[in-house]
């Protein structure tokens, strides 16, 4: 369905917002009707007609999570306010599925929560962009897990499987080496940018030196075409998480692999 | 050339990553700063080579950062998706690390008359702190709810010369203590403008100097001068999607 007039996108915009607000219990915005209405305004500026509803959907949902993200950021910091423990407890419910999704454990999943709860009372300040407060908030509980993560050296790294069927118990493995499906061509590099043959060596070094296609993909997507990890993740049909895990192993091999790291000196200096 | 990081440099980024070589340009938590901005880039499909060069080279470097991204990117998406599990029950959160609303209002209290005295009696700011320690441990000991209705009270309740710097502090007590009982809610909460905001302010402020038997002029002078100290605070009251 497409939104074609100011009406249409008003209408299902606020509902939109309502909708997300309810779900997710948000409940520090006395009025609703102009919430939604300066979330509408704003993007309106952008120009909404013609628009895909599902594109809109997605839209709106974005910038009612920055608004809202700006509501939680000032209630967190007002001391003493019945407003501030509303505040806290609704960052418990965003961030606990999030600790719980990472550790597949209640107790640790408390734990971690917690601890980032407290570390957002004490350095809130710290964050610069109130509309990303959220976004802030979980780094601050990934950076907790992955800490811990770091000193245990037992940091779990879940499989697509996992994520596909997110209710399963499926055990976490760890993952071998993700194989992209059928050898698909790696994007066509921009020739101004690169030139063919100067590719071709560097390509035909990388592949002499891993044998992993999933490892070779993940180094040249990321340092050579410069994709975000999300596209390569989606190419190689496997995690952000673990497009990082592949990451470090491929320059671990390269870094003991002396006739690569020449190769690469040698294109470097052309 | 169409995009900010070249061939050469990026060859450059791959043979730093192998020397593990620590980024120059941008330290971990710059790093860190950029990455709530940096995840939503990646959602919207930006261009990240272009509009962040200096997030994307240093989580091409740091490995701690790098898993930190992936592991916001991969939730995000997941969120996004609508395919983040929800646990049927989510236990309940301890803050008790958040400061009590006596604390608060308490700290709230003693900044505000810190000001107005500091404004009105630049002299008896050095000996206010004592001041308002003793004045805080007498209203513990009279119980939270003690509320002054008059200087005779004040001086009773307080055993001492009713002096200005305790009716200004008596005076933002009362104030204070009256517009949060009515502004903290943390459901429908009233709604005011900031505009409107001040004016309740102002207004509270008068009465409570009334009602401590302060004469009209002063009390004007006390709500003016409360209104100019308490300003900052006015955010923090006031809902933002509100204003």
């Amino acid at each position: 369905m497409a939104i074609t007039n100011q009406k249409q996108f008003q209408e299902h915009g606020q509902q939109i917002v309502f909708r997300l607000l309810r779900k997710r219990d948000w409940k520090l915005v006395s009025n609703e009707d102009r919430f939604a209405e300066g979330i509408l305004t704003a993007l309106d500026l952008l120009g909404q007609d013609g628009r895909d509803a599902e594109e809109v959907r997605k839209l709106v949902e974005r910038e009612t999570v920055r608004q809202y993200s700006i509501v939680l950021y000032e209630s967190s910091r007002a001391d003493g306010t019945s407003r501030q423990q509303r505040a806290f407890e609704e960052l418990w419910t965003y961030l606990f599925p999030t600790a719980l999704y990472r550790t597949k454990d209640e107790e640790r999943a408390k734990e971690y929560t917690q601890r980032a709860l407290i570390k957002t009372w004490e350095k809130g300040t710290q964050c610069t962009d109130p509309g990303r407060f959220l976004g802030w908030v979980r780094m601050v509980l990934l950076r907790e897990v992955l800490m811990d993560a770091r000193k245990d050296k037992k940091k779990p790294v879940m499989t697509w499987t996992d994520v596909d069927k997110p209710d399963s118990e499926n055990p976490w493995e760890q993952v071998t080496e993700a194989t992209s499906e059928d050898g698909r061509e790696l994007r066509l590099l921009e020739k101004d940018i690169l030139e063919e043959e100067k590719v071709q060596r560097f390509r035909e070094a990388l592949a002499a030196a891993l044998s992993s296609e999933a490892q070779r993909i993940v180094i040249e997507g990321l340092f050579i075409e410069g994709l975000g990890v999300q596209a390569i993740a989606e190419r190689l049909n496997t995690t952000p998480s673990n497009v990082y895990t592949l990451k470090s192993r491929a320059l671990s091999r390269l870094r003991k692999n002396g006739q690569f790291r020449r190769i690469l000196l040698e294109l470097q200096e052309e | 050339m169409k995009d900010q990081i070249q061939w050469r440099e990026r060859l450059g980024i791959l043979a730093s990553a192998l020397e593990n070589d620590r980024d120059p340009v941008l330290s971990c938590e710059e790093c860190q700063a950029c990455l709530p901005a940096y995840v939503e880039a990646e959602l919207e499909e930006e261009k990240l080579t272009a509009r962040f060069p200096a997030v994307w080279r240093h989580l091409l470097l740091c490995d701690e950062c790098g898993a930190l991204y992936a592991d916001m990117l991969e939730i995000s998406m997941l969120e996004e998706a609508g395919r983040l599990p929800v646990p049927a029950a989510i236990p309940a959160p301890d803050l008790s690390f958040l400061p009590s609303p006596t604390a608060a209002m308490r700290k709230w209290v003693r900044e505000i008359a810190t000001l107005i005295v500091a404004h009105r009696i630049p002299e008896s700011v050095a000996e206010f702190s004592p001041l308002c320690e003793a004045f805080f441990e007498r209203v513990e000991a009279l119980g939270e709810a003690f509320q002054i209705h008059s200087t005779s009270e004040l001086a009773l309740a307080f055993g001492a010369e009713v002096s200005p710097t305790l009716t200004i502090l008596a005076a933002t007590f009362d104030t204070t203590k009256a517009i949060l009982d009515m502004l903290d809610t943390a459901e429908g909460q009233p709604e005011y403008s900031a505009t409107q905001l001040a004016d309740l302010f102002k207004r509270t402020a008068h009465k409570e100097a009334r009602r401590l038997g302060l004469s009209r002029s002063q009390a004007n002078t006390f709500a003016a001068d409360y209104l100019r100290a308490a300003r900052d605070y006015l955010p923090l009251l006031v809902d933002s999607a509100d204003d």
